[in-house]
C-alpha cells in the first residue's frame, strides 16, 4: 500500500465478525488515493473486527484483531476524541459520523479543514464544501468570441452553464453589426480587431464560433494563435469526456457528445451535438461536424474534414483531410484527402407521375 | 321402491353416463375437445350404486379425477353443466375454469391430485359432527390413490375422532397403465381395518347388491357417525385418459364381454323388449341435446368475457 | 392499530384467538400440541382448551391433514385456524396449501370459498438447526389465490391475526416469528418515529423513521420477524447521522404496491431486507417492482439482504453468520449510502 496515504478507507468486510479465517485468506477490503487492496489474514484464527465498513481510519490503527479463541475479550480501541491526548487532533483522532465520512468522501472535502474538537457532522461537512464551492467560482476566464452568428449563439448556451467563463465581447467582420449586443454581449469590432484587445488584456482565452465554413475557421484560428491568443475549449457540461483523451485548443462541443476514452482530439474543430467519437479514434483540427455524426472505435479523420449530418463511420476507417463526407451516409471504407462522398438524394415524384 | 323400478332407474343412469364418455372420447378423438378426460366407462354401476344411496341435498361426495359418472348421479344428472365444463363453456358448472378434474356444485367437490381432497373431506365429516348433523361425507378414490400418504392421515383421524365418512376404492385393476398388484402391499381392505375403520369388499358387476350394501352402510353411519372403508371389484374398460391403453387384447375382450351395462341391459330387454328400447332412445336423445346445445353456445375466451 | 406496547406479541396472539373463540361459534383451532397443559409448541394457546372446551383440538403428526381438514371446515362454514408447529414443516403440507386451499375459489368458478388461516412460526436465532430454522415463506409467495401475512416487531400480532380470520374470504398463511414471541410490541422504539399506512384489505404497512426531520439516506423494505434487528440497527446509525425509514407490509403477498410507492417517494437508495433466503425471494421480488417505480429517483441499484445460500447451522455463531445480522445490516446501509452520495 501506498506509504503516502494517511487515511484508509475500510470498504467492507469479506468476513463475518467472529468467523475462523485462515492466514492468507482475504479478510477486508481497503482503499486509498490510489486504489482498492484486499488485506489477507495474518495468520489463523478468529476474525475480531473493530472497525465498521465505512469507517476512514489513519494509518497505523488497528482495525481488526485475530484472536486464538472467538470469545477472546478484545479490548475496544481508545474513544476518538482528541480532547485528552497530547497529540494535537487530526480528524482520524476526532469523532465523525458515518454520514459525514461518506459525504466528506463524495464532495472530496479534507477533514482536516475543519476546526473544533466536537463530533463532525454532516451539516459540517457540507458547510465546507459550499466554501470550497464559492472559492472556485472566484478564478473567471473572461472569453472572447470570433464570429457574431449562429455558431456565438451556440456558444453562448454552452457558456452560460459554465460559472467560470464569461463572454466579454464577440468580433464580427459584418459592420452593421458593430455596437449590437447577441445575447448582451457586446459586438465590438471586426475579426482582425482581437490584436488590439489583447494589448489592452480585455480578455483571457478565444474561441472560433463560426460553424459552417472550417477554412474560415482555420484562418482565424492559425492567424490568432500565431499572435500568442490562448485558445479555450468550449464544451457543453452534458457532454461526457472519457479517460484519457486527448485534447487540443480552440474546440466547440455542443451538448449529448461523446468524446470516448482514448479519443484524440486537435485544434479548433466545431463539433455538433449527439456525435460519438469512438475510443482510438484521431481527430485532426479544423474538422466540422453536423449533429449525429458517429465515428466507431480508432477511426482517423484528417484536418479540415466536413461532416454533414447523420453519418456513421465504421472502425478502424481512414478519413483523408479536406474530405467531404455528405450527410446520411455510411462510411465503410478509406476515403482520400480531398475525396468527396455524396449523399444519395431520393427522387421526389410529382402527383402527375402517379396518376 | 321395487327391485324392477330400482334396476330400470340403475339402467337409465348408467347408460347415460356410459353415452356421455363415449361421446367426450369420440370428440376427442376427432380433435374437437382440449385437454383430456378420464372416463369412468365399465365402473358406472359403482356411481349408480353408492352416490345413488345418498341424499345429495345433504350429503356430500368428494370425487376425483375420473368424477363424471359421481358428478352426473349426484346432480341429478346434469348434462349440460358437465358438458359445457369439459368443453370450456362459460355454462360449465366450475365456469370452465376447473374442467374435467375439478368440478363443483353445491356439495360436490372433486380434484385432479390424486388423494387431493381426502383430507378436506374428512375435515367436512368433522364439520358434520360439529354441527349434529345427521349428514355423511362420500369420498371416492381409487386403488392407486392409496399409494399417497395422506389418504393414511386421513382414515386415521377419520377413525380416531369418528366422522362420519364412506371411503370408496373403485378397484378397477389398474393406476393408470400399473396393475394394482405392483403398487400395493398387503390388503386393500386391510389397510383401513389397520385404523379400526368397518370394512367391506365386494364385485362390482351387480348394481343391486352394491346398492343394497352401500344404503346400509349409510344408514348406519347416521346414526353412529363411524367411517366405512367399501372396495369395489370393479374394472376400467377404457383408457386410462385417451388413447394410452397397453393393454392386451384378450384381457380387455374379456371383461367387455362382462360389462355390467350389457348384461343389465341383456336382463331388462329380457323382461321388456319394448321398455328398453324407448329407454335407449329416449336416453340417447337427452345426451344428442345437450351436446348439440353445449356446443352451440360460444367456448369462454380470455380477457374480458 | 399500532398495538399495546407493553405486551408481548405471544400474549396479543393468545388474547386475540380467545376474542376470536369467544365471539364467533365458528372458530375451532386444530394443531399439533395445542391442548392444555402444553398449550402448543411455543404457548400461544395456552389455556385456550381449558377456556373452550372442544375448540381446540389436538391433531395427530398430520401436517397434510391438518391443513386440508382445515380447508375441509371451512368449506362447511367454520373458520378454522390451523397451526404448523414450525415453519419448516409447511412442506409437508404442501399440495394442501398450493392445490387445494390455494385453488378452491378459482377452480371452482368462483362458487366456493375456503376461508382457513393456516398459523406458523417462522425464523431462525436459537440454534434450533437447518430443519427448524428456516423461513419459508418463499414456498408459498408466488401461489395465486393465498395471502401470506406476517407481522412485523411493529405491528399488533393478534389483530393483524383477527383481520385474517374475520374478515377474510381466503386462505392465509400466517407467518409469525419464534424470536418475536417473547418480545414486546414495538420493542427497542428508543427514538424510532412509527406510522401506519392503510395497507391491503386491513393487513396494514407500518413506517418506522429513526429521524424526525429530513430526507431520508436510505429506505429500507423488509417484514416479519427481521424487523427486530433493522429496529436495532436504526438507532444505533441514528447517531451517525444515518437517516433509515423502514418500510415493513403486514401482507407479505399480495404486495402492497401503494404503501410501498407512496413511503418510498422521498427516497434515493433502497435496501430490501428478509430473513429467507435472498435469491429468488420476496426481496427480488420487490427489488423489481421499486425498479420500475423508482427509477429515476434511485441514486444505486435496489440493495437486497438475506439468508446466506446454504443450510442454517446449529452452532449458534455459524448461525449468525448465515441468517441477516446487525453488522451485516448495518454494513449494508452504509454502503449503499456511500454508493448513493
Amino acid at each position: 500500500m501506498s506509504a503516502n496515504d494517511d487515511s484508509v478507507r475500510v470498504v467492507k468486510w469479506l468476513s463475518e465478525d467472529r468467523t475462523p479465517v485462515k492466514s492468507g485468506t482475504p479478510i477486508c477490503v481497503l482503499e486509498t488515493s490510489k486504489a482498492i487492496h484486499e488485506i489477507e489474514s495474518p495468520t489463523d484464527g478468529f476474525l475480531r473486527i473493530l472497525v465498521d465498513a465505512g469507517r476512514v481510519v489513519t494509518t497505523g490503527d488497528t482495525i481488526a484483531v485475530i484472536a486464538a479463541s472467538v470469545n477472546e475479550s478484545i479490548p475496544t480501541p481508545a474513544p476518538k476524541a482528541g480532547i485528552e491526548s497530547a497529540v494535537p487532533p487530526t480528524h482520524s483522532m476526532r469523532s465523525i459520523t458515518a454520514k459525514a465520512e461518506i459525504v466528506a468522501r463524495s464532495l472530496g472535502v479534507d477533514l482536516s479543514r475543519i476546526s473544533g474538537t466536537e463530533t463532525i457532522t454532516e451539516e459540517k461537512v457540507r458547510a465546507l464544501a459550499g466554501r470550497l464551492e464559492t472559492r472556485v467560482a472566484g478564478k473567471v476566464v473572461r472569453l472572447l468570441i470570433f464570429g457574431g452568428g449562429r455558431g456565438a449563439v451556440q456558444v453562448l448556451n454552452i457558456v452560460r452553464r459554465i460559472p467560470h467563463i464569461v463572454p466579454c465581447a464577440i468580433l464580427d467582420d459584418n459592420q452593421a453589426l458593430k455596437g449590437e449586443q447577441l445575447m448582451e454581449v457586446p459586438i465590438v469590432g471586426a475579426i482582425g480587431d482581437f490584436e488590439a484587445l489583447m494589448a489592452r488584456g480585455s480578455f483571457d482565452e478565444a474561441i472560433v464560433s463560426i460553424s459552417a465554413n472550417s477554412d474560415v475557421r482555420k484562418e482565424i484560428f492559425d492567424k490568432a494563435s500565431g499572435r500568442g491568443v490562448k485558445f479555450a475549449n468550449i464544451i457543453h457540461p452534458n457532454t461526457e469526456v472519457g479517460v484519457n483523451v486527448k485534447l487540443g485548443t480552440g474546440n466547440v462541443i455542443l451538448g449529448s457528445s461523446r468524446l470516448a476514452e482514448e479519443s484524440t482530439i486537435g485544434d479548433n474543430n466545431f463539433i455538433s451535438a449527439y456525435v460519438n467519437i469512438e475510443h482510438h479514434a484521431v481527430v485532426g483540427s479544423h474538422v466540422t461536424f453536423g449533429p449525429g455524426v458517429f465515428l466507431s472505435g480508432s477511426v482517423t479523420v484528417g484536418d479540415g474534414v466536413k461532416f454533414g449530418t447523420s453519418i456513421g463511420v465504421e472502425p478502424g476507417v481512414r478519413i483523408g483531410a479536406h474530405a467531404r463526407i455528405g450527410s446520411g451516409l455510411a462510411v465503410v471504407s478509406d476515403v482520400p484527402t480531398h475525396g468527396v462522398l455524396k449523399t444519395r438524394i431520393p427522387t421526389l415524384r410529382s402527383r402527375s407521375n402517379e396518376a | 321402491m321395487s327391485i324392477d323400478n330400482l334396476l330400470w332407474d340403475a339402467f337409465r343412469g348408467m347408460l347415460t353416463i356410459r353415452v356421455v364418455e363415449e361421446r367426450f372420447l369420440e370428440l376427442f378423438a376427432a380433435g374437437e375437445l382440449h385437454g383430456t378426460v378420464h372416463t369412468c366407462i365399465g365402473q358406472e354401476g359403482c356411481a349408480v350404486a353408492v352416490i345413488g344411496s345418498l341424499d345429495p341435498e345433504r350429503d356430500t361426495v368428494v370425487s376425483n379425477h375420473r368424477g363424471h359418472g359421481h358428478y352426473l348421479v349426484h346432480s341429478r344428472y346434469d348434462l349440460d353443466g358437465l358438458i359445457g365444463e369439459v368443453t370450456g363453456r362459460a355454462s360449465g358448472v366450475s365456469a370452465g375454469v376447473g374442467g374435467t378434474q375439478q368440478l363443483h356444485r353445491k356439495n360436490f367437490y372433486s380434484i385432479g391430485i390424486q388423494g387431493g381432497l381426502v383430507p378436506a373431506a374428512v375435515g367436512m365429516a368433522f364439520a358434520e359432527k360439529l354441527t349434529g348433523s345427521r349428514n355423511v361425507v362420500c369420498v371416492c378414490i381409487g386403488d392407486g390413490t392409496l399409494g399417497q400418504g395422506v389418504v393414511y392421515e386421513s382414515m386415521n383421524i377419520a377413525s380416531k375422532w369418528s366422522l362420519p365418512i364412506l371411503f370408496v376404492v373403485e378397484a378397477n385393476s389398474y393406476a393408470q397403465s400399473t396393475p394394482t398388484e405392483v403398487q400395493h402391499a398387503g390388503s386393500l381392505v386391510g389397510r383401513a381395518t389397520a385404523f379400526g375403520i368397518e370394512s367391506f369388499e365386494m364385485q362390482a358387476d351387480d348394481v343391486a347388491a352394491m346398492r343394497d350394501r352401500a344404503s346400509k352402510v349409510v344408514s348406519q353411519m347416521r346414526v353412529d357417525r363411524r367411517p366405512v372403508f367399501l372396495v369395489l371389484r370393479t374394472y376400467r374398460l377404457g383408457p386410462h385418459s385417451k388413447g394410452d391403453d397397453h393393454r392386451p387384447k384378450e384381457e380387455l375382450d374379456a371383461h367387455w364381454a362382462r360389462d355390467p351395462l350389457s348384461s343389465l341391459r341383456a336382463k331388462l330387454q329380457a323382461i321388456d323388449e319394448g321398455r328398453m328400447g324407448r329407454t335407449e332412445q329416449v336416453v340417447k336423445g337427452e345426451v344428442d341435446a345437450a351436446f348439440r346445445r353445449v356446443l352451440a353456445s360460444p367456448a369462454r375466451m380470455g380477457s374480458g368475457d | 392499530m399500532l398495538g399495546n406496547p407493553g405486551i408481548t406479541h405471544v400474549q396479543s396472539l393468545r388474547n386475540a384467538l380467545g376474542e376470536l373463540l369467544e365471539a364467533d361459534a365458528r372458530v375451532i383451532l386444530v394443531g399439533e400440541d395445542l391442548v392444555d397443559p402444553y398449550g402448543g409448541a411455543f404457548g400461544v394457546t395456552r389455556g385456550l382448551s381449558t377456556l373452550y372446551p372442544g375448540r381446540v383440538v389436538a391433531s395427530p403428526i398430520s401436517e397434510a391433514a391438518i391443513v386440508g381438514v382445515g380447508v375441509g371446515l371451512a368449506l362447511k362454514g367454520f373458520r378454522p385456524i390451523v397451526e404448523i408447529m414450525f415453519g419448516d414443516f409447511i412442506t409437508l403440507a404442501a399440495d394442501q396449501l398450493i392445490n387445494v386451499a390455494a385453488k378452491v375459489e378459482g377452480m371452482y368458478g368462483g362458487h366456493a370459498l375456503a376461508p382457513v388461516v393456516v398459523r406458523t412460526p417462522m425464523g431462525g436465532g436459537r440454534g434450533y438447526g437447518p430443519t427448524h430454522s428456516q423461513t419459508l415463506d418463499k414456498v408459498i409467495l408466488g401461489t395465486p389465490g393465498i395471502r401470506v401475512i406476517a407481522p412485523s416487531l411493529f405491528h399488533d400480532s393478534g389483530a393483524l391475526l383477527k383481520s385474517a380470520v374475520q374478515a377474510d374470504t381466503g386462505p392465509v398463511l400466517f407467518s409469525e416469528h419464534k424470536l418475536l414471541y417473547g418480545m414486546g410490541i414495538s420493542d427497542n422504539v428508543d427514538g424510532n418515529q412509527i406510522q401506519e399506512l392503510p395497507g391491503l384489505g386491513g393487513y396494514h404497512t407500518i413506517v418506522v423513521r429513526n429521524y424526525d426531520r429530513g430526507v431520508p439516506d436510505v429506505g429500507v423494505v423488509a417484514y416479519g420477524g427481521v424487523s427486530r434487528i433493522l429496529a436495532k440497527v436504526m438507532v444505533d446509525l441514528a447517531v451517525e447521522e444515518i437517516r433509515v425509514k423502514a418500510v415493513l407490509p403486514a401482507s407479505v403477498q399480495p404486495v402492497p404496491e401503494n404503501d410501498l410507492m407512496d413511503a418510498l417517494s422521498d427516497v434515493r437508495a433502497v435496501l430490501v431486507l428478509e430473513e429467507g433466503t435472498a435469491d429468488f425471494g420476496w426481496g427480488a421480488e420487490i427489488a423489481a417492482r421499486l425498479a420500475a417505480g423508482l427509477w429515476p429517483k434511485l441514486r444505486a441499484p435496489i440493495a437486497r439482504i438475506g439468508a446466506r445460500n446454504n443450510v442454517i447451522p446449529a452452532a449458534i455463531g455459524l448461525e449468525a453468520a448465515t441468517l441477516p445480522n446487525a453488522r451485516g445490516i448495518r454494513d449494508g446501509i452504509l454502503e449503499l449510502v456511500h454508493c448513493s452520495q
